[in-house]
């Protein structure tokens, strides 16, 4: 039997569905195997109860179909804080769950060396913050602060961790990139500390309530200004980072030296 | 979709011999146990009775707790089905006959033997009763597959598990059948082509 002919036969046999001529069965013997079946089942069947939707549960089936969907959800809802999170500023909500995803993003690097370069990326990420926070405006709350303390923080771990890694090509690379970054956080803290930059005098923050003072004079300054910290937090930190770093390219240098000899 | 559907169905009845569930599923399945029946049954009033039959023991067999709980329902209605076809040969003390094919009217006058494909496009396509007729003519085991394969839509693996067979041999009997149905209905062919030359 060749294919043509098998084709036309599988249809020829497909077109029988439907024909009463094939034993599809008419209207008459349909209204009769109705009338005794269901007259059978009804005088069979108790008074129907309903299955209450906890009571489904039993069925396996069920419960694998929403084990699946339940771990689909929390996957969904996972992905939506991670992405959601990424803008989260010191003092929302979703904060917590951002530097948690970036703690977890270190905890799962095992090289030191890398693990540093991340650190020091994740560190840009305060500055950034620290931007988003001044261009807010609003009266400063302490958020600001927190994030210079948390850049300050990040920067400092980034060269102890550095200091942990073995492999000198490596320590020489990442150092490398560390300090271009430190130099690259150092302009835009510079940028920071000097945007907005107000005459000498002037540098008193005004609590709610307080009436203006008429005359104003440094030595009446009680609350530094979120910019005085930028320089003293955020660049002190780099500077402490670069000399970490001068030293541990210096450390390699001798090594080297004494490897030659 | 369609399974997990019968499964809860199969569930409400089972459990709570919910009538509208099992209404549902008679529903689904009616037409195509009726045409199945009588595929492989040529007495109608027998046949109508068995197909009644399957149904009213599909109740039976779901609301019995002592019974296995059913996982692929279509598979068990189609067993449950062949299993009383079965029985009532049985009873009758015979097993399944094939019909004779009567001699069918043909407009087609036929001067010489035609190619099997124009019969099978002409005849088959055109004249269900005939096609019918030569369904029935083939081994009752190669019907009983080519009917659950194209007219019931089933595929092969559960075909396999309604007639208890490896799906390899399932597609043997396929195409078996195919190649029988051919055959008879070329001869067929031939025969009427004889006959017209003699007249």
């Amino acid at each position: 039997m060749n294919h043509k002919e098998e084709k036309a036969l599988i249809q020829a046999i497909k077109s029988l569905k439907g024909a009463p001529s094939a034993g599809w069965p008419t209207a008459d013997a349909i209204a009769r195997m109705d009338d005794r079946v269901m007259n059978y089942v009804r005088a069979q069947s108790a008074s129907c109860k309903s299955v209450g939707f906890f009571f489904m549960f039993k069925m396996s089936e069920i419960r694998h179909f929403a084990y699946a969907l339940a771990s689909f959800i929390f996957i969904i809802v996972s992905a939506a804080t991670v992405v959601y999170s990424s803008n989260a500023l010191p003092g929302d909500t979703l904060y917590g769950a951002k530097l948690a995803v970036e703690k977890t993003q270190v905890r799962f690097t095992s090289n030191p060396a890398s693990r540093a370069k991340i650190q020091m990326e994740l560190a840009g990420n305060r500055l950034k913050e620290v931007r988003m926070i001044k261009q807010e405006g609003g009266v400063p709350n302490g958020r600001m602060d927190d994030a210079l303390t948390r850049f300050a923080k990040d920067v400092n771990e980034a060269t102890d961790v550095l200091k942990q890694a073995g492999d000198p090509v490596q320590v020489k690379a990442a150092a490398s990139e560390i300090v271009q970054k430190a130099a690259q956080y150092k302009e835009e803290l510079a940028d920071l500390g000097q945007e907005d930059a107000q005459p000498a005098g002037t540098d008193t923050v005004i609590e709610k309530g307080e009436n203006l003072p008429t005359t104003q004079s440094p030595e009446d300054s009680v609350v530094p200004l979120p910019k005085k910290r930028v320089r003293i937090v955020g660049m002190a930190a780099i500077e402490q980072a670069e000399q970490a770093l001068q030293n541990t390219q210096e450390s390699l240098v001798n090594e080297n030296v004494g490897t030659q000899h | 979709m369609q399974r997990l559907k019968e499964k809860l169905l199969v569930f409400r009845i089972s459990e709570g011999r919910d009538q509208s569930a099992f209404e549902q599923l008679y529903k689904v399945y009616r037409e195509k146990i009726y045409q199945f029946t009588h595929f492989k049954v040529s007495d109608q009033e027998d046949a109508d009775d068995l197909a009644a039959q399957v149904f009213l023991k599909v109740w039976e067999y779901l609301t019995d707790t002592n019974t296995k709980r059913v996982q692929n329902f279509r598979a068990f209605i189609y067993q449950l089905t062949r299993n009383l076809i079965t029985d009532y040969y049985r009873r009758q003390g015979r097993t399944p006959q094939n019909i004779e094919l009567d001699e069918v009217e043909n407009e087609l006058a036929a001067e010489e033997p035609q190619s099997t494909y124009l019969i099978i496009n002409h005849l088959c396509l055109q004249d269900r009763v005939y096609l019918d007729k030569c369904l029935k003519q083939i081994k009752e085991e190669y019907r009983e597959v080519i009917i659950l394969r194209y007219l019931e839509d089933i595929d092969i693996e559960e075909i396999a598990e309604i007639v208890d067979k490896k799906s390899g041999n399932v597609r043997v009997l396929i195409h078996r059948g195919l190649k029988s149905l051919r055959s008879i209905i070329q001869a067929d062919a031939d025969n009427k082509g004889k006959l017209q030359q003699l007249l």
